[in-house]
């Protein structure tokens, strides 16, 4: 990244080349299509168990995941979609997966709440809420002993930051000085319960006093600003100055999960985020600084949509795995 | 069932077992600088029973870590920082406090690499000290290796002798998986032959401790030398007993105990922690399904611990868990037809 | 609603039957109550009522099939009910194929009791594993392999000894290729034969009394009585009896009559072996041989003790009709503690019989003679003399109480007068 453009413009903007921009905005739109996608496919019973969309929240995910080098690492969580695609996984493997698929990501052995893509640096999405901050800590600890110069990014939600795990690995972060960036993703509700009724500070950011760690809360639906406080965070750790907070306030459009029915919410609640809809604002963007026409765009969200099914038929025409194999991979070597 | 590296192992010393596994602990983090040690007061305090003792002067403190007083931080630090590169070895104070960090062991450590369709191994060595008979009462007393072998993924083991407690942990650190090693407290201060340098202990074989041919006794850990203590009354009575060492709670060695079932025609199993639904009654199942059935010629006897919280009076603390007049009685009344 | 039939359980240790015959054919009329069917069971022929009125339909089981116990083997249909709403019901599940629980029917096609399959498990005979194993390869029952561990467990060292008592009495053992022909050896060899099917009474009988000869541990005693007191008091019985339309007293009837006084008088012999306890019978229950086409009966005269003679004569009459009919109820066979074999009909001067488990003892009665015999005065006169050879199951009856029945029952069969008198 590096050089700045023009002093007034967004940090994004100014910032990144015009690729690296068009591959931000195209990812954002293949997280949502992903997600829509997946959600249609469930309805149409090909896939089971249940899902936790992030649509809505791109912006979050990949202006998160856009300071990091290839190599650097993230925790997700059970609203991980939108991470993994961020962190440029192939979306045929993760329709695999959500399908139960032999091809899928863990080879239909973990389903949406346990994609992963650990070659891109992705260490998972996580089924327990604060499962994954003391292992980004642990990943963290390994890139500061083993000197790797890898930075770790935990993703959460605000949910989490009432664990335990979450208070006992910020602290650890901080007294060792670990390489790592702990991002919040408050969309507001931990299932059914807000922030305002859970928690007993104002902005999750501010619990970044508490271990002596910056911490930053920003608007999470503008991705400029997403990127600029986590890219400040990534090289503060990467510096070797150890951790800090990043609370990225945004919204999740639908429900929890696959059986929420709305009861805690609005419609005009709802209907007021969706106008705030984070791909249209960085669209907008990126056609007012002249870095895509609108026929770009158009052409761009096109070409998402196409991908988006040949994915889907690669995941259909994919081979179930065998019976046989339930207790593959419960170990690394096999009983003998 | 010992692989040694002739080359290294130079000769044979008196060792405690607490300084077998310091002895491990030292190789590995000189052999390995993928090796950290974790834990609560490991450092310049030595570890709360001294098995780290000084290793924090000779390897520093960044190898040696001491952690804030955060089970479930730790041991998801240790499950993280082993899923991405390094050997970690997490010592919990007393084994009771796993129960703080069972979601990072049980749901993040144990099932990682098969959620995650075998993409990662994890690598990960916890140790566990472990049991009663130090007056510390209901929560520092526990045997919880039942609990932990009940997770596919995990390995749990339960080394008896400083040999096999330096050599399994070695093992250990070779492992690609998590193990989680059971170190009986009472053991720490036992003595026994330990090669110096490097060797590794399987982490899947019971051992025969004791040649038997009237019935077999699967102990483990602290029981193992109890069982061999009746073992010797036994044969001034006349009755042969067979002692294995069960060693691995998981995986159970079935071959050997289904073996020496078979020739002997009766089992008792030994085992310190709660008798119902214990490792002991997992073996008497196993045995049960097993062709060793057709050899049964008495019924199996578990002799377990007591269903009661760890008490504080000794007495009562003795009463707890089985002793060698328990195994030397349930034994003979068994091979006399009385039970 | 159409009424099942079942095979039902008849038989505390059935697990199938074997159908002996239908007396109505598929589609003929049948009142509720007609015999419906015979069954074949281990001992004898069971005669199964219709359990309701209608039409026999879908007979799934035909004569000499064998079904398992609470398995369907035929409908009955009432006036205007159809097949069709058959095939509309689901069909039994497994679970409740057994008599025990039964399906859900307003009438079971029974008419003996159903045994309670608990009753079944808690007689199971107790045994560790390798006992039972080590008895299957040997060829033992292990139900007649006497205990010696808690509740009666039968252990390895139970079973070499049952072995050993096997061996060392050189009895024939079941299944044992040393004692059974081979049709391919007999063919090799040019021999002529015959095949005859081992039948469930012939397959009870060999597998039984194997059992028994090899580890039930036997011992004799002989006895020759003088009968003329007996046959003179027969006679004038008989005559007293005449015209009265009664059958008349056999000698068979005397010596059982004999045997359970004499069983009363010595209530050591009159006992079975249970493994962990001997259980002494309160009652003279006394098997009385039958022989019936294709083998052997063993009806039961119960409580002999305090019957008549003429009401046992009446009862052994009746007992050996259905036994040669087939149509014994199982538990007329079973429950006896002594039996009698009495052979002195066909020419038999004396001869050994195996106790057939649970009782402890089996008398064999022979022929009858005459020969001189010495009289109190030292000369030789003529007389009636009955051989008699006792078969005591030694783990129950000792010698000497062996002795002390059989000592017993020879002056009650030579002073018959006391018969008449009947027991204390």
């Amino acid at each position: 990244m590096s050089k700045s453009k023009k002093a007034n413009t967004p940090f994004a903007i100014a910032n990144y080349e015009r690729q690296q921009l068009v591959e931000a905005l195209r990812r954002m739109y293949l997280i949502r299509k992903f997600e829509e996608g997946a959600e249609d496919s469930y309805m149409r019973g090909l896939i089971h168990g249940t899902m936790h969309l992030s649509i809505g929240q791109e912006a979050s995910a990949v202006g998160s995941c856009m300071p990091l080098a290839p190599d650097d690492q993230i925790t997700s969580t059970h609203r991980g979609h939108g991470h993994c695609i961020a962190k440029d996984a192939d979306i045929a493997m993760m329709f695999a997966e959500f399908f139960g698929k032999e091809t899928g990501y863990c080879k239909g052995r973990g389903g949406s709440m346990h994609i992963a893509d650990v070659e891109k640096g992705n260490l998972g999405a996580n089924g327990i809420v604060g499962g994954g901050i003391p292992i980004a800590v642990g990943a963290a600890l390994t890139a500061k002993t083993l000197k790797t110069g890898k930075v770790v990014l935990c993703f959460f939600g605000d949910g989490a930051n009432n664990e335990g795990a979450f208070h006992e690995a910020l602290n650890m972060a901080s007294i060792w000085k670990l390489p790592v960036v702990f991002v919040c993703e408050n969309n507001k509700y931990g299932m059914s319960t807000s922030t305002e009724r859970s928690t007993a500070v104002a902005n999750i950011a501010d619990r970044a006093a508490a271990y002596s760690m910056p911490g930053k809360t920003v608007d999470g639906n503008d991705f400029s600003a997403v990127c600029e406080a986590v890219n400040e965070a990534v090289e503060h750790a990467r510096s070797g100055h150890g951790p800090s907070l990043v609370e990225n306030v945004t919204y999740r459009w639908r429900g929890h999960s696959k059986s929420d029915r709305n009861r805690y919410r609005t419609k005009e609640e709802i209907g007021e985020w969706m106008e705030r809809d984070p791909i249209k604002s960085f669209a907008a963007e990126l056609e007012d600084h002249g870095i895509m026409t609108a026929d770009e765009i158009q052409a761009l969200e096109a070409d998402v949509n196409r991908q988006i099914e040949t994915a889907i038929e690669f995941a259909k025409a994919s081979p179930d795995p065998s019976p046989s194999d339930v207790t593959r991979d419960v170990y690394t070597e096999a009983a003998q | 069932m010992n692989v040694h590296n002739a080359a290294q192992e130079e000769e044979i010393v008196e060792m405690s077992y607490a300084e077998a596994i310091r002895d491990a602990l030292d190789i590995a983090l000189t052999t390995d600088e993928r090796v950290v040690l974790m834990g609560e007061d490991i450092g310049v305090y030595g570890g709360a029973f001294q098995v780290t003792g000084d290793l924090v002067h000779k390897h520093g403190a960044d190898r040696v870590l001491d952690t804030p007083i955060s089970e479930l931080g730790g041991a998801g630090v240790a499950v993280g920082a082993a899923a991405t590169g390094l050997r970690p070895v997490f010592e919990f104070q007393f084994s009771d406090f796993a129960m703080l960090a069972m979601e990072q062991i049980c749901n993040q450590a144990a099932k990682m690499r098969y959620m995650l369709g075998g993409a990662v191994s994890v690598p990960l060595v916890m140790r566990f000290p472990a049991g009663s008979g130090t007056g510390a009462a209901a929560q520092h007393s526990q045997s919880l290796e039942a609990w932990l072998g009940h997770v596919p993924g995990l390995k749990v083991v339960q080394p008896s002798t400083p040999r096999d407690a330096k050599g399994m942990l070695l093992r250990a650190l070779e492992d690609p998986d998590p193990v989680m090693v059971f170190e009986h407290k009472l053991l720490y201060k036992t003595k026994g032959m330990v090669p110096t340098g490097h060797y590794t202990t399987s982490l899947d074989k019971a051992e025969i401790r004791r040649q038997g041919t009237d019935v077999t006794i699967v102990a483990s850990s602290v029981m193992v030398q109890r069982s061999l203590e009746a073992a010797e009354f036994l044969a001034g009575d006349g009755i042969s007993a067979e002692v294995i060492d069960l060693r691995s709670v998981r995986p159970i060695d079935r071959h050997t105990i289904v073996e020496s079932v078979k020739k002997t025609t009766r089992l008792i199993c030994v085992y310190e922690g709660v008798k119902t639904l214990g490792v002991g009654a997992e073996i008497s199942a196993m045995v049960a399904e097993s062709e060793a059935f057709d050899f049964l010629d008495a019924p199996i006897i578990r002799l377990g611990g007591a269903e009661a919280p760890m008490p504080y009076n000794p007495d009562l603390e003795k009463a707890a868990v089985p002793q060698v007049d328990n195994i030397v009685s349930s034994a003979s009344q068994l091979c006399r037809g009385q039970l | 609603m159409p009424t099942e039939v079942i095979m039902p359980k008849v038989d505390m240790d059935m697990e199938a039957g074997t159908i002996a015959a239908w007396h109505i054919q598929e589609g003929d009329p049948v009142q509720k109550g007609d015999a419906l069917f015979d069954i074949e069971t281990d001992k004898a022929a069971m005669e199964v009522e219709s359990p309701a009125s209608g039409t026999l339909r879908q007979v799934r089981a035909q004569a000499g099939e064998t079904v398992k116990i609470g398995d369907r083997i035929a409908w009955i249909l009432a006036d205007g009910e159809s097949l069709e709403v058959l095939q509309r019901e689901p069909a039994p599940r497994p679970e409740e194929n057994t008599a025990a629980s039964g399906p859900p029917r307003e009438a079971l096609p029974v008419s003996t009791p159903v045994t309670d399959a608990a009753a079944i498990t808690t007689e199971r005979k107790r045994a560790t594993p390798l006992a039972r194993r080590m008895a299957k390869a040997a060829g033992i029952d292990i139900s007649a392999v006497a205990g010696s561990g808690p509740r009666g467990r039968v252990t390895r060292k139970d079973v070499e000894a049952a072995k050993s008592v096997a061996s060392t009495a050189s009895a024939p053992v079941r299944a044992d290729a040393a004692t059974n022909a081979s049709k391919d050896r007999l063919d090799s060899l040019g021999i002529d034969y015959e095949v005859v099917p081992v039948d469930r009474m012939r397959a009870t009988v060999a597998e039984r009394l194997s059992a028994s000869k090899a580890t039930v541990p036997h011992f004799y005693l002989e006895a020759d009585c003088r009968l003329d007191k007996l046959l003179a008091f027969r006679a004038e019985i008989n005559k007293s009896l005449e015209g009265s339309g009664s059958v008349r007293i056999s000698i068979n009837d005397l010596l059982v009559k004999a045997s359970a006084m004499a069983l009363m008088a010595v209530p050591e012999a009159n006992a079975s072996w249970a493994g962990d306890e001997i259980l002494r019978y309160r009652d003279a229950n006394i098997s009385v041989a039958v022989s019936v086409e294709g083998g052997l009966m063993t009806p039961v005269v119960r409580q002999a003790q305090s019957k008549s003679l003429l009401a046992i004569s009446n009862e052994i009459a009746g007992l050996a009709e259905r036994a040669r009919a087939g149509k014994l109820a199982s538990n007329a066979y079973q429950g006896g503690s002594f039996a009698i074999s009495n052979l002195g009909m066909y020419g038999v001067k004396a001869f050994s019989a195996i106790i057939n488990p649970p009782e402890s003892m089996i008398l064999a009665v022979g022929m009858a003679t005459r020969q001189f015999v010495e009289n109190d005065d030292g000369a030789p006169v003529a007389a009636t003399v009955l051989s008699v050879r006792l078969s005591c199951d030694h783990r129950v009856v000792d010698g000497v109480s062996g002795a002390r029945w059989l000592g017993e029952w020879q002056r009650l069969v030579e002073n018959p007068f006391l018969l008449a008198l009947g027991t204390s």
